[in-house]
């Protein structure tokens, strides 16, 4: 098993602007990810969790400061070769019709073959091995459009697997999903981050799920950091009142110790049907 | 997928044998009934004469002909259809067949141009207009060229080119019956004085086009995906859409707006080879060239000893020809409701 790299910095930010137009999103933000481990990017809806995964993986120009990769600005290196150390997942990526698992695995080759360079015996390797970690070898001749929502977005993910990227982003890579293909794709994130030490960071909406799965928290509000650390660290019953504006209760889970987010009783049918006989 | 492959190959080879005996049929039939033996000799030996090798002569010009412009549209349409992800685009969405029309309009109305010879250059003026603004206004405001913008800036042009077409064409009963030959689109007037200066321009499109197909592939992963894969879009887009101009601008220029191969040519090669674009252009580069040489093979056939211009046959012939492969099916026959059903939809909303 390959050892987990030591905290070192690929990725980072420097005092980055984002924005679209005129309408500012994230104001002079220094982010660091550490190399190896899991993060998640918790926030209110529309504080620029998506907006600063983008910006990541160079698919939004920053509007000032700077994004570096390996030191260099991200901008500036050959789109091709940032395309071999970051992978992204966008949340909705769009399906070609009827394309088979196997092809759109294949995709995720592009950045390691030229302008004519053939498919060769490593892209075959990559293919397979990303169709057996996601456990979709036995579909591979399916087409994408037939599968379920759990089986597509881990065919998604194999693709960014078969890209065979040191860095992965994934924008809310477990929406629409039940809860149990949630996990499993919370599973398989956490087993590629084991076997190949792939430093993993994804928008997630769900603050237990952030807190079982991430090593680090990103918390955004008001277009800044409004905390970073450990899940425990960062899962307060403060802090879920100051980022998400909801009165909580946060306890330990049973098995895990990580932070379980309760909203408190006054937030439930009971409570409210309550009031309104009170009222009556 | 051995399967499919199996399948796939059986039916490129007999692809290519029917364009061969297309090819064939197309300079023995016309007003004049010739004979195989003399088409043979007609090909093979350069001193032979006679009437009948008179006439197969004019009919090269014409097959080669056909054979371009059937190339030429099918693949512009394989570029159009990736680079808008619009499976209704086809080249008129270029701006390039209503700007080409409109300026052989003015050139008949205002200049008194009547040759064919001359209509050649004024369609690839007119259309390479037309193309250009296209891509102006489509890749006007923020974030460039998108798909949405270039369908509808091809759209919004096109309308107006029309427009202005009619509006000279009205009051003009000369300009209209001259004109009319000339929008029905045609192979009939064809020589090879005409045709060779503008080889390089297919030669050209061709290879652009081959240049953009990795890209296209990534391209319809969707914009964040493709650039996340180490596309570029703008060069990706820009090279296609350049490809798909010159060569329409080439095959308008020559035979007059075609429609139809271009908009079905690749949805039936995409049915034969499923979604890789690459496939999908190598097989439509070959039902292209058979799709319009037949068309144009059963228009001197039906009413002979006239003809049926090409571009009255293509849709005729081509039509039921498209339904009844979907009904058979292929591999891109799942319905797209079913595909809408599991369509993600974006609800977190930016400011």
């Amino acid at each position: 098993m390959p050892k987990r790299s030591a905290e070192t910095v690929r990725l980072k930010t420097e005092k980055v602007h984002l924005g679209y137009g005129d309408f500012p999103i994230i104001e002079g933000l220094d982010l660091q990810i550490p190399q190896g481990k899991i993060g998640a990017i918790v926030g209110p809806n529309g504080c620029g969790k998506s907006t600063l995964l983008k910006a990541l993986a160079r698919l939004l120009p920053v509007q000032s400061g700077s994004i570096l990769l390996d030191g260099q600005a991200i901008s500036s290196l050959p789109t091709r070769s940032v395309a071999k150390i970051v992978g992204i997942l966008p949340q909705s990526p769009s399906t070609p019709e009827s394309i088979s698992v196997e092809e759109l695995v294949a995709r995720g080759r592009h950045p390691h073959h030229g302008m004519f360079g053939g498919w060769d015996h490593t892209d075959d390797t990559a293919v397979e091995e990303a169709l057996r970690l996601t456990g979709l070898s036995d579909l591979a001749t399916r087409a994408v459009d037939t599968l379920s929502g759990g089986q597509r977005q881990r065919a998604w993910i194999a693709l960014s697997l078969a890209q065979h990227t040191d860095i992965l982003l994934l924008d809310e890579p477990t929406t629409y999903l039940d809860m149990t293909y949630q996990l499993e794709v919370l599973d398989l994130l956490a087993e590629l981050n084991i076997s190949r030490g792939t430093t993993i960071l994804m928008v997630l909406h769900d603050l237990n799920l952030a807190s079982r799965y991430a090593d680090w928290i990103l918390a955004l509000k008001d277009g800044g950091a409004a905390a970073v650390g450990s899940p425990s660290q960062v899962i307060t019953e403060d802090f879920v009142r100051s980022v998400f504006r909801l009165d909580s209760r946060v306890t330990r889970d049973p098995d895990t110790g990580t932070p379980v987010v309760t909203p408190l009783a006054q937030h439930s049918l009971a409570a409210l049907r309550a009031k309104a006989d009170g009222a009556a | 997928m051995g399967k499919h492959s199996t399948r796939t190959t059986a039916l490129i080879i007999s692809a290519v044998v029917l364009l061969l005996s297309v090819c064939l049929w197309s300079l023995v039939i016309g007003s004049r009934e010739v004979s195989l033996d003399e088409v043979l000799r007609a090909l093979t030996d350069p001193a032979a004469s006679g009437t009948a090798v008179e006439s197969i002569r004019l009919r090269i010009p014409r097959t080669t002909l056909g054979l371009l412009v059937g190339l030429a549209l099918a693949c512009a349409g394989v570029l159009m259809q990736a680079v808008t992800r619009n499976p209704l685009a086809d080249p008129t969405i270029l701006g390039l067949n209503s700007g080409a029309s409109c300026a052989i309009v003015i050139s008949m109305a205002f200049a008194g141009l009547t040759r064919p010879s001359q209509y050649v250059w004024v369609a690839l003026i007119g259309g390479g207009i037309g193309a250009v603004l296209v891509w102006w206004i489509g890749s006007m405001g923020r974030g460039g060229t998108s798909p949405l913008k270039l369908t509808l800036a091809g759209a919004v042009l096109g309308s107006m080119f029309s427009s202005l077409t009619s509006a000279i064409l009205l009051p003009r009963i000369d300009v209209i019956s001259s004109y009319r030959f000339w929008a029905v689109g045609g192979l009939s007037g064809a020589r090879f004085a005409t045709i060779l200066p503008l080889l390089p321009l297919f030669a050209a499109g061709m290879i652009l086009a081959v240049f953009s197909l990795p890209g296209l592939n990534a391209l319809a992963l969707g914009d964040d995906l493709a650039v996340g894969l180490g596309s570029s879009l703008r060069r990706t887009r820009f090279i296609a859409w350049s490809a798909a101009v010159i060569l329409c601008a080439a095959s308008t220029s020559l035979a007059g707006p075609i429609g139809f191969v271009g908009l079905v040519i690749p949805h039936v090669a995409r049915l034969i080879t499923g979604p890789d674009v690459r496939k999908v252009f190598a097989v439509s580069a070959l039902l292209g060239p058979l799709l319009l040489v037949s068309a144009d093979v059963i228009g001197r056939f039906i009413t002979r000893p006239s003809d049926v211009e090409v571009g009255i046959v293509t849709a005729i012939l081509g039509a039921p020809v498209f339904v009844a492969l979907v009904r058979v099916g292929g591999k891109g026959s799942r319905s797209s409701a079913e595909r809408r059903t599991h369509a993600h939809s974006v609800t977190e909303v930016q400011p």
